[in-house]
Parts: C-alpha cells; structure tokens; sequence
C-alpha cells in the first residue's frame, strides 16, 4: 500500500502516464482514497502545465546587443570566407 | 505589411543563413537562457558563458548543414553541450553532470508526513483551476523565475528543457549525460521545489 509521502515521490511519473501496471493500480487506488493526495496531484499538473506557458527569461538588451553584433560579424566572415 | 514571424522555425533559419539581424536577435532572446543553465550544468558557472560563446561559433558554422531532424534549438542545446564537454576534456575535468544524485532524498519536507507517511500537514485546495489564472496574480510570475534561479543547475536545466521548452526525456539525458532514471527524479524534485513556493504564496 502506498504512503501519501510514495505518491509525492512518484508525482511526475504518474502525470507523465510511465508506470508499470500493478505501481500504477496502487497509485490509482490511493488517489480514489485521499483527497489530500488528489489535491496534491492537481497542483503540480497545474504546476507543470504554468511552466509550460512560460517564456524562458530573456537577457538584457544590453547583452543581446553585444551578442548580436559579435555573431552578426562571425556570421559575414565566414560569407567572405565561403564566398 | 507582414511581420516577420521567426517563431517559424524553417523562416529563421533561412533569415539567420542571410544573416539577418533580427533572426539573430530572436535567436539570443529566446535560447540564451536555456543554453546557460546546460552550460553551467555541465562545466559550472565561472565559464559557462565562454562556453556559450564557443558553441555559438559552431552553430553559425554548421548551419547551412542543419538537417532540421530535431529543433533549431534542440540542436542547439546539444552543440552547447558538446562544447561543454570539450571543454572540460582540455581541461582534464571528468563530466560530474548526473554524479552523486541521492534518489533517496525526499522531494518534499519530512515534517510534511506523519510517521506512517501520510499527510501531516495537507496541501489546501487551490482555488484556481488554469495557468492563465495562476498566472495573472501579481508577483507569481516572477515567484516562479525566482524559484527556477535558486534551484541546482543541473535542475534549472532539466526543468526548462522539460517543462518550459518540451523537449523529450530521451534527448535531455543526452544532451546532459545523465540516466534516464535520475533525470526523472531531478525533474520531480524542480517541480516539487516550485509548487512549494506556490503554495506558501497561496497563503
């Protein structure tokens, strides 16, 4: 029989649908009992699925600047280069 | 007159082969981030940026070769990876990505569970049902970043790649050298980290 704190650790595999059988039918089995682990469940999907809309941070326009003009200048010499 | 929409990955490749400045531009906002915490996973972060540098000039090199059998910026990730590694060979450094991950380690407090472990102290229910309502209480955005930038690299890493970007398991192993099975633990830990914060900012 699995604990609460079992389902905490196995969260993300059952989310991700990657279990064995028999694991799965006690997670299942556990989830139909506990509201507290059924809340848990829901919160890190909610978690999971709030990354995913999320936009990874982007640099300063400062360092974006200065990249672009390096990489912009590799980029025309190796044209030259090619050409 | 159409904006140029480079979120069009077969565009901006074709726009950053005629190098064009905005490709480029797009390209640094949106896979800088990604490319720092592989980087920083694989040879810390005192030269993870120099790395970066290095992998960028063998990404603009090999370019006009890219096949397109996975993203641009999978590809990408796996070209900052193996200057990771290069890196770290001249240095004579072992590749320590993945090293002493303890599985046993709770992903959430003790004092969470009673002995028999089940629930002491319960998650509450959340009175939110989508992202987009998560997402539109002031500060929580920031909250999140904030979590993701205090977590291990090696976890900023999997979790952006994972979660953020939608890379699949298989090619974040690769890309970070670590086993399947040690990957999904360091994942659900960076997910158990965040959804903490989350719920001390329901309170």
């Amino acid at each position: 029989m699995l604990s609460c704190k079992d389902i905490t650790h196995i969260a993300s595999e059952g989310l991700e649908k990657e279990m064995p059988f028999f694991k799965r039918l006690q997670f299942s089995m556990h989830l139909a009992m506990c509201k507290n682990c059924r809340h848990f469940m829901d919160q890190i999907e909610l978690t999971v699925n709030t990354l995913s809309k999320l936009e990874p941070v982007k640099p300063d326009q400062s360092y974006v600047d200065e990249q672009v003009s390096s990489l912009m200048n590799i980029a025309q010499t190796m044209h030259k280069k090619e050409s | 007159m159409k904006t140029a929409d480079y979120s069009d990955q077969d565009f901006l490749i074709k726009q950053l082969l005629e190098s064009d400045e905005n490709a480029f531009r797009y390209v640094v906002s949106h896979y800088h981030q990604s490319m720092l915490y592989v980087a920083k996973s694989i040879v810390g972060p005192a030269i993870a940026e120099e790395v970066i540098q290095e992998a960028w000039v063998s990404v603009i090199k090999a370019l006009p070769k890219f096949e397109g059998r996975s993203s641009l910026k999978t590809w990408v990730l796996r070209i900052v990876s193996n200057s990771a590694k290069t890196r770290l060979r001249k240095e004579s450094r072992n590749i320590a990505v993945g090293d002493a991950i303890d599985v046993e380690v709770a992903c959430l407090p003790d004092d969470r569970f009673r002995e028999n472990g089940h629930w002491g102290s319960a998650p509450q229910h959340w009175n939110i049902a989508t992202p987009d309502e998560l997402l539109s209480r002031d500060g929580l955005k920031d909250l999140i970043y904030k979590t993701i930038d205090s977590l291990p690299p090696i976890q900023q890493s999997i979790i952006s790649m994972r979660d953020m970007d939608g890379l699949e398991m298989s090619e974040i192993c690769k890309i970070l050298d670590v086993s399947e099975s040690n990957s999904r633990v360091l994942l659900h830990r960076a997910r158990a980290k965040i959804w903490q914060a989350i719920e001390k900012f329901q309170d």
